[in-house]
């Protein structure tokens, strides 16, 4: 029951874009890739909606004694970025240290977009790098029919539905 | 009575109406279905929605079934009949109404196959994708991208959509078929799934999570058959077009399966005859690293979660389909859960954590068996703008980068034993080269059934016992990794000494006690991190002389924390659990537990989610 009430509370955290603020703290999936020693939280300070700015404040957290943390900010198209360098320097961190970001951006259209935050660590020269992309649902969102499509997805003889890809091909007679 | 209840009546016989998914109507709840045909050239095309309402359509246009659906209502666009000399094909048909009017269901029609009457003749080629290449940073090199053949995949040839004649590609990447002479209009096409059954057996597929589970292929344009054999030889290409991706991204699904080609390969090796349990690969360009909804691809990060792996691909955030050793990660979590054991609990983890004995096994497994399979230690994962971010992980770097965090308790030593043991390099402290053999050996067998929780200690513990000869080398590579080889006299990790990273109250990483016997203290903590940081879960281990009822109590001694959880365990299998929410104390109550040997989980539960800090408990049995 109480693994039951965590999955609850964080997948209505994670739901909650539609309210007006909102901090995600990220699930606990089965058995996950590594990552680069760098967390992130957001909050947005409302609702999105098409024209208006909107200002999404990120908290990001590394885990471990970096020499370095640099900062990049991209979106997807009709979300324009306002008034962020987009790559910034935030210098050497110690373990649990936290950098406040406000972004802001414009969206330009319904719909559900992304921002994107890389975050990438430097240890002993090494660049560790994160991608955190920050789901920004703007008005009416029917995010299944934005989905963009990889191929044709039809059935097959038996009812099974396959996508078909197009190929390169070279077609010639056998010698 | 009668009038007072009809409005009723009326308002539940409407609302079950609506629920039945069949019913037209009018009014705001009910959606039309439709959509555009192409390529109709002549004759009539009839479509029908959930095996009625037949439409005819006799034009490339738009068209709108004349029944509505409810909201909610499922729908199924499907060809009744097809139009004369030619073969139409329904995508996006089928789905649920959602508020909206439905009209993306694309209708294409194209010249029917004909299969011919002459002499059979061979079509023969070579299948190929996009394999990119990944710089020193680990980010993506498209400009050094090579084409890999696609190996072991089915290769069909279909006419009208039936499968004509089938086979496999080889290990090159080669295929042959023979089909009949004189045919019109054949397709080849080549799926993104391995499958064979029999002794050895398995079936392995990349399917698109946001597309219903679709299976991903590879399909040539129509050609037509004459009287002599033919080459055919199709690629698959990345989609990117100098600065983005700009066409279908067709090479990732092939890039995953031969991934997974390699992957299981090594475990037939040493075993021909396994029988690998049937595994979807889920990935999308739409899949992106954020916590949601599956279907829209919102998968949080690649994973497997005990049936299925999924993996990222949307471009600009994480893509993972050319990150080989990602893919074969997760297929190791695939094995290990399948053939071996895996007590690993998941969550978030990296180089330098300090992390639960189990998780730390599980996922340097995982690092290790990509190096081990690819014959490659650096472990690379591209992410960010245009794919030229990641990071990379050198299984033989001895674990100097992140935290210098070595022990029993790191990943990276876990993956830096494990390669060590395995490859053929000798330095430093790696003198062994004992191949995969050895490793296997162990997983499959005595860690399979190890009466401990699955860590380096049981593994190390047993693969010493069946290589006696190796036993100074192995030690050797332990020492290098803080773990003394020479006081792992057990399964259980006994004798352990602290170290930099390790204090005092943290040992003897399992505690041992007696039914009856006094209480033993064990403290819950989220020094490290929350949820599988190393000390959140403390262990005891007990013996039962004889089958008998158990009580086990926790009871709060110090801390912040107040909420304790046990949960017990024989050869890893979870016998039962306690986690209520009572404040400062639990009780386990279990009937008829058999003679043997046990171990007892306790956590503070507020150091799986929140993180309260170092909480202690005495425990009685």
């Amino acid at each position: 029951m109480k693994k039951l009430n965590v999955f609850l509370m964080s997948l209505l955290i994670l739901l909650a874009g539609c309210k007006e603020t909102q901090t995600a703290l990220p699930a606990q999936p089965a058995y996950s890739k590594p990552h680069a020693p760098v967390e992130m939280t957001f909050s947005q300070s409302a609702k999105a909606s098409t024209g208006n700015d909107l200002s999404v404040e990120v908290v990001l957290t590394t885990t471990k004694d970096v020499d370095d943390l640099e900062v990049s900010v991209t979106a997807d198209n009709n979300l324009l970025l306002l008034d962020y360098p987009h790559l910034r320097h935030l210098g050497a961190q110690h373990r649990q240290q936290t950098q406040v970001l406000k972004i802001s951006c414009q969206p330009q259209q319904d719909g559900l977009y992304y921002l994107y935050v890389a975050a990438t660590v430097v240890v002993k020269g090494q660049p560790q790098t994160r991608s955190f992309p920050i789901p920004v649902y703007v008005g009416e969102v029917n995010a299944s029919q934005q989905l963009k499509a990889t191929g044709v997805v039809e059935q097959d003889a038996n009812g099974e539905a396959i996508i078909s890809m197009p190929a390169q091909q070279n077609l010639r007679p056998a010698k | 009575m009668w009038l007072r209840l009809k409005p009723l009546a009326m308002l539940a016989m409407y609302g079950i109406m609506a629920g039945c998914g069949g019913s037209s109507g009018g009014g705001s709840n009910f959606y039309s279905i439709g959509g555009t045909v192409s390529g109709l050239t002549a004759g009539t095309l009839v479509l029908q929605n959930n095996g009625t309402n037949d439409l005819s359509l006799t034009s490339n246009s738009s068209f709108t079934f004349n029944s509505r659906l409810a909201n909610g209502s499922t729908y199924n666009v499907t060809v009744l009949s097809h139009p004369v000399d030619q073969y139409c094909t329904v995508s996006h048909g089928s789905g649920t109404v959602s508020s909206a009017n439905v009209v993306n269901v694309a209708v294409s029609c194209m010249a029917s196959c004909v299969l011919g009457a002459g002499s059979a003749i061979n079509v023969s080629g070579k299948i190929t994708f996009d394999r990119v290449p990944h710089t020193t940073n680990g980010g993506l090199d498209y400009t050094a991208t090579r084409q890999d053949p696609v190996r072991g995949a089915i290769v069909e040839a279909t006419c009208n959509n039936s499968v004509v004649t089938s086979t496999v590609t080889d290990g090159i990447g080669d295929y042959s078929v023979t089909v009949p002479g004189g045919t019109e209009n054949l397709l080849l096409r080549v799926k993104a799934q391995m499958q064979q059954t029999g002794t050895a057996s398995w079936n392995f597929r990349v399917v698109d999570n946001t597309s219903g589970g679709a299976l991903y292929s590879l399909s040539s344009t129509a050609f037509n058959t004459g009287a002599g054999n033919l080459s055919l030889d199709l690629h698959a290409a990345s989609g990117w077009g100098g600065s983005s991706y700009t066409s279908t991204r067709a090479a990732a699904p092939f890039a995953i399966l031969d991934s997974v080609y390699d992957a299981f390969q090594k475990v037939l090796a040493e075993n021909a005859s396994t029988q690998f349990p049937a595994l979807n690969l889920n990935w999308s360009i739409n899949n992106v690293s954020v916590s949601g909804n599956v279907a829209i691809g919102q998968i949080s990060t690649s994973h497997f979660n005990g049936t299925e792996i999924f993996i990222l691909g949307k471009a600009n955030d994480d893509t993972d389909e050319y990150d080989d050793h990602v893919v074969i990660h997760e297929w190791g979590h695939y094995f290990e859960h399948n053939f071996s054991r895996a007590d690993n609990i998941g969550g978030s983890h990296g180089s330098g954590d300090v992390l639960d004995i189990r998780v730390a096994f599980g996922e340097g497994f995982g690092n290790a068996y990509s190096a081990i399979v690819t014959d490659d230690p650096v472990y690379a994962d591209a992410a960010g703008n245009l794919q030229t971010g990641g990071f990379t992980i050198n299984m033989e770097d001895n674990c100097t980068d992140i935290g210098d965090v070595r022990g029993w308790y790191s990943e990276c030593s876990v993956q830096s034993i494990l390669y060590d043991m395995y490859d053929t390099a000798t330095e430093g402290a790696d003198a062994l080269t004992m191949g995969f053999t050895p490793l296997y050996d162990v997983l499959v067998n005595e860690q399979k059934n190890t009466l401990a929780m699955t860590s380096i200690f049981s593994f190390i513990y047993e693969l010493k016992q069946n290589n006696l000869g190796d036993v100074t080398n192995i030690n050797a590579l332990l020492a290098a990794q803080s773990i003394d080889g020479s006081l792992l006299t057990d399964i259980y990790g006994s004798g352990q000494v602290t170290n930099n990273t390790i204090s005092g109250d943290a040992l003897p990483v399992y505690k041992t006690a007696t039914v009856g016997g006094a209480a033993v203290n064990v403290c819950s903590s989220s020094e490290f991190q929350v949820y599988n940081g190393y000390e959140v879960s403390r262990f005891i281990k007990f013996t039962l002389p004889g089958t008998q009822s158990l009580t086990i109590t926790a009871v709060k001694s110090s801390g912040a924390g107040n909420d304790p959880d046990l949960v017990l365990y024989r050869n890893g299998t979870q016998i039962a659990i306690a986690e209520t929410t009572t404040v400062n104390n639990e009780t386990l109550s279990v009937s008829n537990l058999t003679a043997g040997d046990y171990v007892l989980e306790l956590y503070d539960y507020g150091n799986r989610t929140t993180g309260v800090g170092s909480t202690c408990y005495n425990v009685t049995l």
